[in-house]
């Protein structure tokens, strides 16, 4: 067995163990001592600083701390920590380019107005960005099941949804175009 | 939660009321119920194990019989217990009646009121209505079989 | 407080850490287990994660049927072109299953271990007469039929230190057409209010030959209404006998009132939603 994680003898059992995570985040290796029983989230959010990705329902329901796990769009509030030891992160954090430049999905969430108060819009990027990996061109229809979880209360979703079909032409008339923070850019630090 | 159940014990009320007053026999017609030990007057310390699939309370506490009226054949007890991991607990009331039915039998009636707190309060009322139902009906069809 | 957590590279190590303790718990894709865990409503003392029991992720289509491995999460199922090809009912409901970022986490053994009423796969798995295999301690193994799996709400037959590894789902006889309905008033990635599975076949003159009916959402387990499903076989599923068997099914089920409805309109509701499901594979 490679990996047993055991709370040491005679340690209070109600402090936490810290367990050691490493991660990849937005190409950046990271590594941090958690207890066992934290979550994603928390992680990035407290321990990392990265608060971008926000709390909202914390039953993966609301969609807005929607992050990107090797390559995969997962909802943080519901990750434990021990799961994305040795993983991949991608936050929003992590789309825009290495001078600041704004990727092509916040560009056009500006351009369209996809966001008025923000506090969705994080959780709204990413998991566009993650639509847009994964199905170049989608159709209307495909766009809406694969945002449907992503709720907003500000923008009645108009601004979101052409936003990303905008860059979904965009894509259609250039197939090289990237969307932003593309998987292939990220590489963890040497 | 306010559960109410009612059963028919083929046997006169006199020596089924006393029965029912032995409280630490009959608690363990409860199920999860390990004892019920007397820790003073009309006062009772136990144990109590229940769950719904994986979430599991281990409440302790205590049970004290509020009142108790021989003649009118009714009795009123207040328990409360906590569960020290989960953080949560509950209290329950209830009512205990016996009456006299024709051919000797006697009809118990069992009234709770059921109170969860803490985090576990928040499983959703229809489950834990149900799980207490649940456990109300196997404790009175027990109580039956014993009682007869 | 916390927890120990391990993760074994077998399924033999798995089941030795969960030693048959209550307060272990088997952690797979862990949307069920973050729930229950961030509400405050578990507090195991051990976490054993299954994450590197690469045999249990697989999908392949067998001699004996259709296999599942416990730790496919709900996309790989969705978009399995093995899944479709067997039973496209199947590939269907799973793509039903809330959004996708819980389908891209979750998995199928986890979900069936978690035993929620209102889950979808249990319900379509069901109707196609699937049978989870279970491990034991000791290399013991069993099979179980997926709707003798269930007990009670969040409770399933598995002894504490059992694993499901994976789920069969065996070939569907020629001519027999199902369909999974989720029926969701509220919004589309919430669980079914009442969701049904069928999987009828018929015969060379048109009688109902086989059928199976699973709904879910109206029980404290998935529920398959046995009578109901009598009353069609042998029957031309012509509308006035489509109507009993609706009727029945009411008679079959016993909701909760809860926020998704009473329990007298699930009842109602699992009674259309049979027809419906009835009408769209026959017809």
């Amino acid at each position: 067995m490679e990996r047993v994680f055991r709370a040491a003898e005679g340690v209070d059992p109600a402090a936490p163990v810290p367990f050691r995570l490493s991660l990849t985040v937005n190409g950046h290796a990271a590594v941090v001592d958690v207890a066992a029983d934290r979550f994603l989230v928390d992680v990035l959010r407290d321990d990392l600083g990265l608060v971008g990705t926000k709390l909202g329902c914390e039953v993966g329901v609301c969609g807005l701390c929607a992050v990107i796990v090797d390559g995969e769009l997962e909802s943080a509030c519901l990750m434990p920590a021990v799961l994305v030891d040795g993983a991949v992160i991608e936050t929003v954090e992590g789309l825009a380019g290495p001078g600041g430049e704004l990727s092509r999905v916040q560009e056009a969430f500006i351009r369209h107005g996809g966001f008025q108060c923000g506090i969705c819009t994080p959780g709204q990027i990413v998991t566009a960005t993650s639509l847009l990996r994964e199905q170049p061109r989608p159709t209307e229809a495909e766009m809406a099941s694969w945002m449907m979880g992503s709720l907003c209360r500000c923008t009645g979703y108009e601004g979101i949804a052409r936003a990303i079909m905008a860059v979904a032409a965009d894509r259609a008339a250039d197939p090289a175009l990237d969307v932003g923070g593309d998987v292939a850019a990220v590489r963890p630090d040497a | 939660m306010k559960l109410e159940h009612r059963i028919v014990v083929r046997a006169p009320r006199g020596p089924v009321w006393d029965s029912l007053m032995d409280l630490p026999e009959v608690a363990l017609c409860v199920p999860g119920v390990e004892a019920l030990t007397p820790h003073g007057d009309d006062r009772y310390e136990g144990h109590l194990r229940v769950g719904v699939g994986p979430i599991r309370l281990n409440l302790g506490g205590e049970l004290e019989l509020v009142s108790r009226d021989d003649e009118a054949g009714r009795a009123v007890l207040r328990g409360n217990g906590t569960d020290a991991r989960l953080g949560g607990g509950v209290r329950v009331l209830l009512t205990l009646s016996v009456a006299e039915l024709d051919g000797g039998r006697t009809q118990l009636t069992i009234e709770s009121d059921v109170q969860v707190l803490g985090r576990i309060g928040e499983l959703g009322q229809p489950i834990m209505k149900r799980k207490a139902d649940d456990l109300m009906r196997a404790f009175a069809d027990c109580l039956s079989q014993r009682l007869q | 407080m916390s927890f120990d957590y391990a993760e074994p590279t077998s399924v033999a190590e798995a089941i030795a850490l969960l030693d048959g303790d209550e307060d272990s718990v088997a952690l797979a894709g862990g949307t069920a287990f973050s729930l229950l865990y961030r509400q405050g409503l578990i507090r195991p003392r051990r976490v054993v994660g299954l994450r590197r029991l690469g045999d249990l992720q697989g999908i392949q289509a067998r001699d004996d049927g259709l296999w599942i491995g416990a730790l496919a999460t709900h996309r790989s199922i969705e978009r399995s072109a093995v899944v479709r090809a067997a039973h496209p009912s199947l590939a269907d409901a799973f793509a039903t299953i809330a959004t996708v970022r819980i389908r891209n986490q979750a998995t199928v053994g986890g979900n069936l271990a978690h035993a929620d009423p209102a889950q979808d796969p249990p319900v379509i798995l069901s109707a196609l007469a699937a049978v989870v295999h279970v491990a034991g301690p000791g290399g013991t193994r069993r099979t179980v039929p997926v709707d003798e799996l269930f007990v009670d709400y969040l409770a399933t037959v598995l002894e504490p230190g059992e694993l499901i590894v994976g789920i069969l789902v065996p070939p569907a006889e020629a001519g027999t057409r199902s369909g999974y309905h989720k029926y969701l008033p509220r919004s589309a990635d919430d669980y079914a209010t009442v969701s049904v599975a069928v999987s009828v076949r018929l015969d060379d003159v048109g009688l109902v030959a086989a059928a199976r009916i699973a709904l879910g959402g109206v029980g404290s387990t998935p529920i398959r209404p046995l009578a109901a499903e009598a009353a069609l076989i042998g029957a031309r599923p012509d509308q006035p006998r489509l109507g009993e068997v609706a009727a029945m099914v009411r008679d079959a089920v016993d909701p909760l009132d809860d926020s998704r409805g009473s329990a007298a309109y699930k009842r109602e509701m699992a009674a259309v939603w049979v027809r419906r499901a009835l009408e769209g594979v026959v017809g």
